[in-house]
């Protein structure tokens, strides 16, 4: 707990926490990442379903990419709200359901836009079964993280706010 | 105001949303959901109309609209919950007008869309440009949207009395 407590004292994350407009900031990036990663995973995994029939499998390599971003800005702003409240969040069972399910969303959506790429060289537009339970399974997994995620503001306060 | 205020505080709404205190974060958690739903529709439509995604069919992109209609009413129901909680919370934030004004205007043009624009955009094949009108409007759309997603999640920050 040594790093945890050093960190969250540290001045910038300090200021980060209490700060009245870091929080609000921080959240704002976090809610536009949401948005866009999981956005974009869930119409994925609605073309490996099979819907919009069409659609081409090209769209999605330009949206990984953006989806890519997203994660990026909210691995970032989440791993700064993090420290603001790290040794209190740390066993936070909310906390630990939604960093599981971001670890469960990852895995199926590698594995899913590696379907989407295999079929697109083969000049395939139908998914064989396996990868659509995969869509699904990661559909819910990105479910899940958004549900513990937004639990987790009503068993911890901001430091602003304790 | 205060009348509407105490309209919507004592609407079965209100009441019922302030007699189950877990439905109140049960509608957060929709309203989460239903951003982004919307915003996912959003982006594939809005990018392949803008040409960021090139060689896809314009049609095809848009049977995305109903999957982009039902976020948008998962939030209008989640949304109307959470005002009828605690009406003065919303009703006196100017954030919170600003926001509605994003929500109408993300309407109108999506609605203008549809009456002016999307049969012409199917028409076109898939490796053509949509006309600078469309790209404009589909640039206001993803504009209007990340506002309306901002100003929501600002609102608390800007409200001028206690919330819950």
């Amino acid at each position: 707990m040594g790093f945890l407590t050093w960190l969250q004292e540290t001045e910038f994350v300090q200021f980060l926490g209490y700060d009245p407009y870091a929080y609000p900031i921080m959240l704002c990036f976090h809610a536009v990442g949401m948005a866009v990663v999981v956005g974009i995973v869930w119409m994925m995994s609605l073309r490996v379903l099979g819907y919009p029939r069409g659609l081409s499998l090209d769209a999605f390599a330009r949206l990984s990419t953006i989806a890519f971003y997203g994660f990026m800005v909210n691995f970032i702003s989440g791993l700064m709200i993090f420290s603001t409240e790290a040794t209190r969040i740390i066993d936070n069972r909310e906390f630990l359901i939604k960093m599981g399910s971001i670890v469960v969303g990852l895995i199926t959506v590698w594995y899913m836009s590696r379907s989407l790429r295999l079929l697109r060289a083969a000049g395939q537009e139908t998914f064989p079964v396996p990868v659509k339970v995969i869509a699904v399974i990661s559909s819910l997994a990105w479910l899940i993280a958004i549900l513990a995620g937004r639990y987790i503001a009503y068993t911890i306060k901001p430091p602003f706010a304790v | 105001m205060t009348d509407l205020t105490e309209a919507l505080r004592s609407s079965f709404v209100g009441v019922f949303m302030r007699d189950n205190p877990d439905l109140f974060p049960a509608m957060e958690m929709a309203h989460f959901v239903g951003l982004s739903i919307l915003m996912g529709a959003m982006i594939v439509i809005d990018l392949r109309i803008l040409g960021a995604l090139t060689n896809v069919s314009y049609r095809a992109s848009f049977k995305l609209i109903p999957v982009a209609i039902a976020g948008f009413l998962i939030n209008l129901i989640s949304g109307v919950a959470f005002i009828c909680t605690n009406p003065a919370l919303y009703l006196t934030n100017w954030a919170f007008w600003l926001k509605m004004g994003l929500v109408v205007l993300g309407g109108l043009n999506a609605l203008w869309f549809t009456f002016a624009e999307h049969g012409k955009l199917s028409a076109l094949p898939d490796d053509a440009r949509a006309p600078a009108v469309a790209r404009f409007m589909a640039f206001a759309s993803l504009l209007f949207w990340v506002l309306v997603l901002l100003l929501g999640r600002l609102l608390p920050t800007f409200a001028s009395v206690a919330g819950g």
